[in-house]
């Protein structure tokens, strides 16, 4: 099947997203249309401040648009309440971030069980899917571990983990490999890549490395909130 | 939901220390704060019913005057608790029962009577001896209750046998007999109309008033085995003026001959209870103003237990104060803990909402968590009231004045507003997710 042929998953139509401090009114996004189709792995660059992360934070359902529409699956999420956007959340998107953001209190496995928790799943069926989670992204030896005695790069393995627990349609990943070295870095880089070709994972990877953007399905380019190459 | 109890508890057992000093401040605090409520509401209680059981009870004022100065501004009475056998008598005088009549006349009964004996009023020296007249002066609610029927106004009722000795005053004084002071010197008949000091002739109604028993003692009303039965004063030697009478006396001085002052006060019902709470205590405390070199004493048990009730009462109001500001604190102290929390845990929340919670639920979540901690606080201290009263009574910290502890909590609470504050002021839950693009 060609990717054409293949359905959208996220779907953004003049996407606009302003913030306001003050009386000073700041463009973020203007006017971004953008298609990712269902088993893309897709990367986004662009420099600092280009608004890279303000768009996959659109696309995860953690922030609204300040106009545009955005369709994921065919359905509108802009039209979603907070308890409904939070469910999407929980069961769409798996995100991945730059700071890995892993609970230091709690140890490997109920740190990936975290989104299985707001999903309703109970505490043993949480366990065994966790244990898996880890065991796919290979760290099956480190469930109780905490992150504080883990490698940055074993600790982004386990934050991808946890993104990947609860089967999500889609994962966003926010410069997954910014903290880390390089040998690291491609570790993850494998990771992603290996989930996406034998899960079929939806990807979008934020990223400053153009040797990393090389290895994705697609390039987006952002440059002062808009899309200038895809 | 479930899930939601799992990460309070995780979030408590995390945060142990914390919450087990808001929680045993907030105890300490509840218990103070239910030993006093305890203590307010059981005084007030006793003070109640006591109160009500003194509705129809009967305080009693009588005495003599002294033999001294033998003014009816020094007439000395005391007031009797005729219900409490081991009451103590109250000495008053004539202006304060005025003062008293003044005031509490809605709320009480005020019989009031002063009688003059007048014995001798001829010259024992000439070896004639005529019988006594008792001059007595009361009011309305003393002559219906001594003889059981109202006083015309303005009519002087005339014992049989005080008649007499007021004639054979009469008819010695025109004989140019000698008389002994003060007999006939300020009340005296003339062309059968009864004449007083100031010179106001009145007609007098003669009158005979004795109970069926026709004793000659007099009497007034009694209780036997809760039986009212009542008897009538005997009426044959007394000569009876209005109260008001009396007032124009203060000043005269008598020789010899005693003046008897009696009146009963009668708290009048429960309606009034209100007012008459603590009417003897008020009426005691008047009479110690009036009279400060007098020790007044009535109704001990009463009035030791209101004395000890008033007395702990400023200290229980400092003690009550000192617990809801413990209390307060405790809660203003949680809710900032809470704030500096979800201040230092902005990222975890953000990603707790990145993954399927909402910013409500973390709320929630918090807010019971800060419940749990004040119900098993307020719990906790309730069940341990009674141990922390009798730990305070040991240590004596109960007798100890809880200014300085106030001044410490204020200045604490203080503090803990201002960590609150600030700890709002670094807050913006919907700033939250922002975080974590800052992060990245």
């Amino acid at each position: 099947m060609c990717k054409e042929e293949r359905m959208a998953v996220i779907a953004l139509k003049g996407i606009i997203k302003n913030y306001r401090s003050g009386k000073i009114k700041t463009e973020v996004l203007k006017d971004v249309d953008l298609e990712i189709k269902e088993g893309e792995f897709v990367a986004v660059t662009g420099r600092s401040g280009c608004g890279k992360s303000t768009l996959l934070n659109i696309m995860g359902g953690m922030d609204r648009q300040t106009d545009g529409s955005y369709q994921f699956m065919g359905k509108n999420v802009d039209r979603l309440k907070d308890r409904e956007l939070a469910e999407f959340r929980n069961q769409s998107i798996g995100f991945v971030f730059q700071a890995f953001h892993l609970a230091q209190e709690l140890n490997a496995m109920d740190n990936v069980a975290l989104p299985l928790g707001y999903a309703g799943v109970g505490i043993r069926e949480r366990r065994k899917r966790a244990a898996e989670a880890l065991e796919l992204v290979g760290l099956g030896t480190k469930l109780k571990a905490h992150p504080n005695r883990m490698s940055g790069g074993e600790q982004q393995r386990v934050a991808i983990a946890r993104a990947i627990v609860n089967h999500p349609k889609v994962l966003l990943a926010d410069e997954p490999t910014g903290n880390l070295d390089r040998e690291n870095g491609e570790m993850i880089m494998e990771l992603l890549q290996r989930l996406h070709r034998e899960q079929g994972l939806t990807i979008v990877m934020v990223t400053h490395d153009p040797v990393l953007a090389e290895r994705t399905d697609r390039l987006i380019t952002m440059l002062d909130g808009r899309i200038v190459d895809r | 939901m479930r899930y939601s109890i799992e990460r309070i508890l995780r979030g408590l057992w995390r945060q142990k220390l914390a919450y087990a000093i808001i929680l045993v401040e907030f105890a300490m605090g509840a218990a103070i704060f239910t030993m006093c409520m305890n203590y307010l509401v059981t005084t007030r209680e006793l003070l109640r019913e006591y109160r009500e059981s003194r509705v129809g009870q009967e305080i009693h004022i009588q005495g003599y005057a002294q033999e001294d100065s033998g003014e009816v501004g020094d007439t000395e009475s005391w007031i009797v608790d005729t219900k409490d056998e081991h009451a103590t008598e109250i000495q008053i005088d004539y202006e304060t029962y005025h003062a008293i009549y003044e005031k509490y006349a809605e709320d009480m009964d005020i019989l009031f009577s002063a009688c003059r004996v007048e014995e001798w009023l001829v010259s024992e020296e000439d070896n004639i001896c005529a019988p006594a007249v008792v001059v007595q002066y009361m009011n309305e609610d003393m002559f219906r209750y001594l003889y059981g029927f109202d006083r015309e106004q303005d009519k002087v009722y005339l014992g049989e046998e005080a008649y007499q000795a007021l004639m054979t005053v009469q008819r010695a004084k025109e004989n140019g007999e000698i008389l002994m002071e003060p007999a006939g010197a300020d009340i005296w008949m003339e062309d059968g109309k009864l004449v007083t000091a100031d010179g106001r002739k009145r007609s007098c109604e003669i009158v005979h008033v004795l109970n069926e028993d026709q004793e000659v003692v007099a009497k007034a009303r009694y209780t036997e085995e809760d039986d009212l039965t009542e008897t009538h004063t005997d009426m044959r030697e007394v000569l009876i003026l209005p109260v008001e009478e009396m007032q124009e006396i203060p000043g005269t001085v008598y020789d010899f001959g005693s003046l008897y002052v009696s009146a009963n006060l009668t708290l009048i019902d429960r309606d009034r209870a209100g007012r008459a709470d603590d009417l003897v205590p008020r009426i005691i405390l008047e009479l110690t103003q009036a009279k400060p070199d007098t020790m007044y004493v009535a109704d001990q048990t009463y009035l030791e237990f209101k004395q000890q009730v008033d007395s702990l009462k400023n200290d229980t109001y400092h003690w009550l104060l000192l617990s809801v500001s413990m209390i307060l604190m405790s809660g203003i102290g949680c809710v900032g803990y809470l704030f500096m929390q979800m201040n230092r845990e902005k990222h975890a929340m953000a990603v707790a909402i990145a993954y399927g919670a909402t910013y409500r639920r973390i709320v929630i979540e918090k807010l019971i968590t800060v419940g749990l901690v004040f119900t098993a606080g307020a719990g906790i201290g309730i069940l341990l009231a009674p141990a922390f009263r009798g730990i305070l009574i040991y240590t004596g910290t109960l007798q100890q004045s809880a200014e300085p502890y106030l001044i410490l909590g204020a200045v604490v609470a203080w503090f803990t507003i201002l960590a609150v504050m600030l700890g709002i002021h670094e807050i913006h839950g919907k700033e939250i997710i922002k975080t974590l693009r800052e992060e990245n």
